[in-house]
């Protein structure tokens, strides 16, 4: 009942009165409020509403007993007559029990149970001990000390930790502010002067091109021999007494014969397919220069208009290099047809991935990498369709420029070329710096290689190339007709195939023929290519 | 088919990035040390000219090889809505004799990879690696590698994706670019420098 609940309440405020009281020998309650509390006086009020509501029990008690019925009326007075005199006291104790007393507001029977733990002011029995632990690793050092220096060095200890949360939060602000002031900055990162920029973007573009295209990352030709012991997951894969087709020996192979075309050059297939179709129509076997079948062979030529973006592109001293090699080569006929194999396929490679890289690149007019390493000639897009006229054209000028074969063979070959860009077909220019340079079986070879990557141009043999394989050289005979044999070994071609109407689709008839021209040729790839390199800008003019 | 986003970080901030990209990935780094021999098929080998590129993973105790062929960019109207690149990509696992018996490939060029790269799905399943690219001067010479540009390396985010779902992956893998892009900055700016 509300009553006996009151009741309880005021017997705790009671008790907790009494039990601050009993402290009040220590403490001592305040004077004032002792006057204002004015205990004697609350303490008889509480006592006679603690009898008042025990009465209203008893008499409960009776009724139940006795079965009588209860007089609600005189019941609810007494019950009225205790509310009253409780509110009373709670009123005066309100005035001065904040700093000491707590009681509920509102008791019911739900919160009833738990309101002594809740009022209670001893902590929970863990947390006691957790109290007592920390209090004991606090006090640890300095309990042989007096209470006052302890209160000392916990002062002393307390500032120091201030401090340092002070300080760390002024840190944190400090940046905040700077990180905030900044931010809306125009720069949100450290500036960079514009050359170190450009420094960055050039190295950028390095190593893009190195990653996606391998560009700096080959070896040049004869750089491509095992020389030191092979890493560890390589041993046993690769053999190296394998012949010459074997993985480690393709760039032997390139050292002798092909220039290294490693920088490959934008061809572009079409470019080739719309060349040949505009060669064959155009191909009119100019035979006006005598050349010895046993010397260059057309496969120079035919070589050219793939090798001749490769030829440009193969830096001058592997071409140089490739020439002494390739002399030394000239005697070892079998050896020699090996390396116009290899030659052939290392060109027919690099076309066909210059091709690719043309169909991706979208043809641009850029300058392709590697071109440059070529005297610094012009780059060229080789995607250009060429006219028939120009074929002619060349056609005629190769006779004019047979004079020119023969001579010194870069710079000639250059001036040559010079003359012959007008033609845009690339593979008339590479016929035509086949033809300046020294007719060497090298150089047949290396058209012949330089034709079978084109296998898309129908019809073109490549069995001059090298005369050792018939590789599908689709524009051999076209080129070799335009280029006016300016070989040795392109007239005799030529000559041969004008039986054929111009379509050189027995080739093979002449690979046997050529095949002594083509041994010389060996040396001459490099001479080409700076003239195909320039030839090709020009011509798609 | 796959996602690919590539980008260069300075040499100096590799392990701030590797850091970073614990933190955004959960992961843990894996170290990559992959020589990578880039091969160009011969002629006659067909119409056109192809490369693959043989991955031997010399991480592993025992070296494994992975064939890989990577083809053009994907182009045309769906290739420019969006901000990343895809190509093809096919790849598989090979023996050490997968080198000769690619009788129709040539060497063309090589290179070692040296970095650290981390695994961890986001959507999708992403590749975040970081590595320098080692230019091999001597033919196979992997132990005589320099660093193509000793000063940057090569961040590439790579997502394997198909014709069909090329374009959650790719919306992820964009999305967590500009995340670590953001993220990069704010750490950038933290440091007191």
């Amino acid at each position: 009942m509300e009553g006996v609940v009151v009741g309880q309440d005021q017997q705790q405020q009671q008790q907790q009165q009494q039990q601050q009281a009993g402290r009040v020998m220590v403490e001592g309650l305040n004077p004032a409020v002792q006057q204002q509390l004015n205990l004697e006086s609350v303490k008889t009020r509480a006592v006679s509403l603690f009898k008042a509501i025990s009465r209203i029990l008893e008499e409960f008690d009776a009724i139940a007993r006795t079965n009588a019925l209860p007089k609600w009326q005189d019941i609810l007075g007494q019950f009225s007559m205790v509310n009253l005199e409780l509110y009373n006291i709670v009123e005066d104790i309100k005035k001065v029990s904040k700093a000491f007393v707590v009681h509920p507001k509102n008791v019911n029977a739900e919160n009833a149970a738990i309101l002594p733990v809740m009022l209670s002011s001893k902590l929970l029995p863990e947390m006691e001990v957790e109290d007592n632990v920390k209090r004991e690793q606090l006090l640890h050092s300095m309990q042989n000390l007096s209470v006052a220096s302890q209160i000392e060095k916990l002062k002393v200890r307390i500032d120091m930790i201030g401090a340092a949360c002070e300080s760390a939060e002024k840190v944190i602000a400090d940046t905040r502010k700077a990180y905030f002031g900044t931010r809306q900055g125009p720069t949100l990162l450290p500036t960079i002067d514009k050359a170190q920029a450009a420094k960055i973007q050039e190295q950028e573009n390095l190593l893009r091109t190195a990653v996606n295209l391998g560009e700096g990352l080959r070896i040049p030709g004869d750089q491509r021999h095992i020389t030191s012991g092979l890493p560890g997951h390589l041993v046993d894969v690769l053999a190296v007494a394998d012949g010459p087709q074997s993985f480690a020996d393709s760039s032997g192979t390139y050292l002798k014969n092909t220039p290294p075309f490693s920088s490959s050059n934008v061809n572009s297939q079409g470019a080739l397919l719309q060349v040949s179709g505009a060669l064959r129509a155009a191909a009119s076997p100019s035979g006006t220069t005598s050349f010895d079948t046993t010397t260059a062979s057309p496969l120079q030529h035919v070589n050219s208009p793939r090798s001749s973006a490769n030829m440009m592109n193969t830096p001058s001293p592997q071409q140089q290099t490739h020439q002494q090699q390739q002399q030394q080569q000239q005697q070892q006929q079998q050896q020699q047809q090996l390396q116009q194999l290899q030659q052939r396929q290392k060109m027919m490679q690099l076309p066909q991935h210059q091709q690719q890289l043309l169909a991706q690149q979208q043809l641009r007019q850029a300058s392709i990498p590697g071109l440059g390493q070529l005297h610094g000639q012009p780059q060229m897009q080789f995607s250009q369709p060429l006219g028939a006229q120009q074929f002619q054209g060349r056609q005629l000028a190769s006779g004019a420029l047979h004079h020119g074969m023969g001579q010194s063979q870069l710079n000639q070959g250059n001036q040559l070329n010079r003359h012959l860009n007008q033609f845009s077909s690339p593979m008339n220019t590479a016929l035509f710096n086949s033809a300046q340079s020294t007719p060497t079986s090298q150089m047949i070879s290396n058209m012949s290689a330089m034709m079978p990557s084109q296998t898309l141009l129908p019809r073109m043999q490549i069995g001059m190339s090298g005369g050792t394989r018939n590789l599908a050289a689709a524009n051999l005979s076209d080129q070799m007709f335009n280029m006016g044999g300016n070989n040795p070994g392109m007239m005799s071609i030529q000559q041969q195939q004008q039986q054929q109407h111009g379509t050189f689709a027995n080739m093979s008839q002449n690979t046997q023929n050529l095949q002594q021209g083509m041994m010389p040729l060996q040396n001459t790839p490099q001479q080409t290519h700076p003239s195909f390199q320039q030839q090709r800008p020009q011509g798609q003019q | 088919m796959e996602c690919v986003v590539q980008g260069i970080i300075e040499t100096q901030h590799v392990e701030a990035l590797e850091i970073l990209l614990q933190g955004l990935c959960g992961v843990h780094k894996q170290s990559l040390r992959i020589h990578e021999l880039c091969l160009k098929s011969v002629p006659n080998l067909g119409l056109v000219a192809s490369g693959i590129r043989l991955l031997c993973d010399l991480e592993q105790p025992q070296p494994t090889w992975t064939v890989r062929h990577v083809g053009g960019p994907m182009r045309g109207a769906g290739a420019e809505r969006i901000s990343v690149l895809m190509r093809p990509m096919v790849e598989s696992k090979v023996s050490k004799n997968a080198l000769r018996l690619l009788l129709g490939y040539k060497l063309d060029h090589e290179q070692l990879r040296v970095g650290f790269a981390f695994h961890f799905r986001r959507g999708t399943q992403i590749t975040v690696t970081v590595s320098s690219i080692n230019k091999i001067l001597k033919l196979h010479a992997t132990d005589e590698a320099v660093p193509v540009t000793p000063g940057i390396q090569l961040v590439e985010v790579t997502a394997p994706a198909s014709s069909e779902n090329y374009a959650e992956v790719v919306a992820s893998v964009s999305s967590f670019c500009e995340y670590i892009a953001l993220a990069w900055q704010d750490g950038v700016m933290a440091v007191p420098q």
